[in-house]
């Protein structure tokens, strides 16, 4: 699987988040949660990679993303 | 009828203006939704958000679309209420904690003598310190 914004690379996949919607701290609280993930920073954009074949993963990592965005958005 | 909705591998796109709709009203529309879709952010432009919609399990991409359309009304109506009527909950909360326990408002009126109080004795210390002006022969 393989859209616009998740994109299979070799060993895994590549989100990139725009840092205007998805804050640092909401990054970080995710990253503690899966400490597999690594984040780096291109340009406006968060880049995550996930390891391995589990397309599922970086989904659900967007469900998290968003719950967690918007809890820190909030405060 | 053509659909607006742009698509791609799966996804819908829905692009939300900010000046319409804020971002907390996204956020939480996308959040009661979570048990049906998948969702992306991004920026479209400057003052437009794209948010795409991956259903979980079977559903119509134009159907996904439209509901989360709705819930993004229903949320903007409830943080634009919310502001309004911010003002008149705080009030209503104060009485109704008040009323049960009314030892409270003598505590809160006691507090605010106190806090006066220190006002002064801080005003006069620094009265105090000022260097006393020297008299004209």
């Amino acid at each position: 699987m393989s859209t616009p914004f998740i994109r299979k690379e070799k060993g895994g996949f590549l989100i990139n988040l725009h840092q205007a919607l998805y804050p640092g701290s909401a990054v970080d609280a995710f990253q503690k949660t899966d400490p597999h993930v690594v984040v780096g920073r291109k340009g406006a954009y968060w880049s995550l990679r996930f390891s391995g074949s589990d397309a599922i993963r970086p989904l659900e990592a967007l469900d998290q993303l968003l719950f967690l965005s918007k809890g820190h958005r909030s405060k | 009828m053509k659909s607006k909705f742009v698509k791609a591998d799966g996804w819908v796109k829905v692009v939300v203006q900010t000046k319409v709709y804020a971002l907390q009203a996204v956020y939480s529309a996308g959040y009661v939704m979570m048990d049906k879709a998948y969702f992306y952010l991004d920026m479209d432009s400057k003052d437009k958000v794209a948010v795409w919609l991956k259903p979980k399990g079977k559903a119509d991409l134009d159907q996904l679309a439209m509901d989360f359309c709705q819930e993004l009304l229903n949320y903007a109506h409830y943080f634009a209420s919310l502001k309004v009527n911010a003002e008149s909950m705080k009030l209503l909360l104060q009485r109704a904690l008040f009323s049960a326990a009314p030892s409270l408002v003598k505590e809160a009126e006691e507090k605010e003598i106190q806090d006066l109080i220190k006002e002064l004795e801080m005003e006069e210390e620094k009265e105090n310190k000022k260097p006393a002006k020297k008299g004209k022969k």
